[in-house]
């Protein structure tokens, strides 16, 4: 099984098999990269995610891992005639990996599963997102991510003005 | 190590995505109110939205009340104490002294309950007319809701003038006045050139008489101004109920409906359906109670001209007394959709002589109201659709949005999955 050595921020090596790493778009196309520049076939490819850390790392890993066997869904596959089910793909695993995370890591996971290219990952750590802002107050989005109104003057009542139009009929 | 990460670390393209999983309309006026980046990010995706109530008509007839839209009612109070003839709009100072749009999105429900033709003060301002009010905020526009509109076509083409860059428009309940003095002839009143107008919506609520020729002159004139843009149209209301007469021989050959995909129409009406013969309808949506008796063999005649391209139908009770005589097929069609199936004999109308002329039909759904609930879940389960119909994936009850029972084909048994979101 031909493998591929993913190497942290912070210098920890991880050994996976590169049908695993395919899956995710960035590390696909690195593969890929190095086998045209290196003469040796057999060579172990190594590549070095500067912006990842290795506990980060490790979580993506776990999910491809988890998600090996999943069809490459296509981009927009959820949103034919709006009925589509938004639940759909997430499994109670994927509900136990996400439960312990704080937001920082949350965030950091987004961050990653951008860069690497990995859609599923980011679909439901955007979802999990999203679940803390429904239902939510202004002040409570604000605390909840740590935010500063940086509105001017009276644009925050000139927004809030805007909106009666819409919340009070 | 580097700082915890936060939202504001992520790129505005994530936060956008976050953003457009909100369903609720609370919550995306609510982020709106957070940070300048995210009413930044809302604003398009609140466009986006509205834009699909607006245009789209699959399911959403069901929240008719279109939420979402920034809704305001002009309306004259009068009062006695200033005279019988003084009357005073409650205008919102908030919109007069507003520098911009006044309103979070570029969308806007009006309603008017004025007297056309008679300027009106507000906050102590004079604003000449419903058209003149238009006028700081009008190009902002791109979907407009002028509901119960009394007008003349000469100020319904100046208050559209105000309005440029509107993609989508409807006029429910729109009723005509030609004031005394004022003669409509299309020549020398034209309507302004919209160039983004997609969408259009002619709803009559009955207040006007029927066939009353001026208003059927005055719905046709806006039609044939616009009907080589049209891609959405949706007429509703006995004025469409027109028979063939003088006006129609000239609209039909001024009237070219090359773009026009989907059509909204109730009732269903030949003559009308002829003139927009040429266009390849792909969604064609009969709504509410059959309000003409038409039984659904006519039904089926009268959209036999878009057999080739039509993939989305939906029509309203069947009714029984079917015999087949055309041997029309629908060739495209992949869904048809039965509104309220609370016919008794439904079943065997659906298998002797609905479903032989749909020979690619992939999906079938009914969409009821709860009392026929437990029946459509038993005719569901059984075979007779999936023999009559060997293309058939699905077939679906929706009862009133709020659940959902679905049978998929797999390997030739059904399957049936409800899906509640209510308690049951």
């Amino acid at each position: 099984m031909a493998l591929v050595r993913v190497i942290s921020s912070d210098g920890a090596a991880f050994l996976v098999s590169q049908r695993l790493a395919k899956r995710s778009g960035k590390l696909k196309t690195e593969i890929e990269t190095f086998r045209k520049s290196s003469d040796n076939s057999e060579a172990q490819p190594e590549i070095r995610i500067v912006t990842i850390r290795a506990e980060i790392l490790r979580l993506v890993l776990q999910w491809l891992q988890q998600h090996q066997n999943d069809p490459v869904l296509p981009a927009n596959q959820n949103e034919q005639d709006g009925r589509g089910d938004a639940e759909m793909g997430q499994s109670q695993w994927d509900r136990d990996f996400l439960a312990p995370m704080d937001l920082g890591i949350v965030m950091e996971l987004i961050l990653a599963a951008n860069h690497l290219e990995v859609k599923g990952l980011l679909d439901i750590t955007c979802k999990l997102v999203e679940s803390k802002i429904t239902g939510r107050t202004v002040d409570e989005i604000r605390t909840a991510f740590k935010l500063k109104s940086d509105f001017k003057g009276n644009e925050e009542e000139q927004t809030r003005l805007e909106n009666r139009w819409c919340v009070e009929n | 190590m580097d700082e915890e990460k936060s939202i504001n670390d992520i790129p505005p393209e994530i936060l956008e995505r976050i953003l457009s999983y909100l369903n609720d309309p609370k919550d995306l006026f609510n982020c709106r109110l957070v940070q300048n980046l995210w009413k930044k990010l809302i604003g398009p995706l609140l466009e986006e939205k509205l834009h699909a109530i607006t245009t789209k008509w699959n399911l959403t007839e069901f929240n008719s009340s279109e939420p979402l839209i920034p809704s305001l009612w002009l309306k004259y109070d009068v009062y006695q104490s200033q005279g019988p003839h003084c009357q005073q709009l409650f205008c919102p100072k908030s919109i007069l002294h507003h520098r911009g749009n006044p309103f979070p999105s570029n969308s806007l429900h009006l309603g008017v309950t004025l007297n056309e033709g008679r300027s009106f003060y507000a906050h102590g301002r004079q604003i000449e007319n419903v058209h003149s009010f238009f006028g700081k905020f009008g190009h902002h526009l791109t979907c407009l809701v002028l509901d119960g509109y009394s007008t003349s076509p000469l100020t319904f083409a100046k208050l559209l003038s105000k309005v440029p860059f509107l993609k989508s428009l409807s006029l429910p309940g729109l009723f005509l006045k030609v004031p005394k003095g004022e003669i409509f002839y299309k020549k020398n009143c034209v309507l302004p050139s919209l160039p983004q107008l997609t969408h259009l919506r002619l709803i009559e609520y009955g207040r006007s008489i029927v066939n009353d020729k001026l208003t059927i002159k005055f719905v046709l004139w806006i039609l044939e101004s616009y009907s080589k843009q049209l891609v959405g149209l949706s007429v509703e209301g006995v004025i469409f109920a027109f028979e063939e007469q003088q006006n129609l021989k000239a609209f039909k050959t001024e009237c070219k409906f090359g773009k026009l995909k989907e059509l909204k129409i109730n009732p269903i009406n030949k003559c009308f359906l002829n003139l927009l013969n040429g266009a390849d309808l792909t969604h064609i949506m009969v709504t509410r109670e059959n309000i003409c008796n038409i039984t659904t063999e006519e039904m089926l005649n009268s959209i036999e001209n878009f057999s080739k391209s039509l993939i989305y139908l939906r029509l309203p009770t069947l009714l029984t007394n079917f015999e087949e005589k055309s041997s029309v097929k629908f060739t495209s069609l992949k869904s048809l959709s039965i509104n309220n199936p609370s016919d008794q004999n439904l079943v065997s109308v659906m298998k002797m002589c609905v479903l032989p002329k749909f020979v690619a039909l992939e999906k079938l759904e009914f969409i009821c109201n709860g009392k026929c609930k437990s029946k459509i879940a038993r005719g569901m389960q059984k075979a007779e659709y999936w023999m009559v119909c060997p293309t058939l994936q699905q077939v679906s009850a929706y009862i009133d949005l709020e659940e959902n029972c679905s049978c998929i084909k797999n390997d030739g048994k059904s399957r049936v999955v409800w899906r509640a979101n209510s308690s049951c």
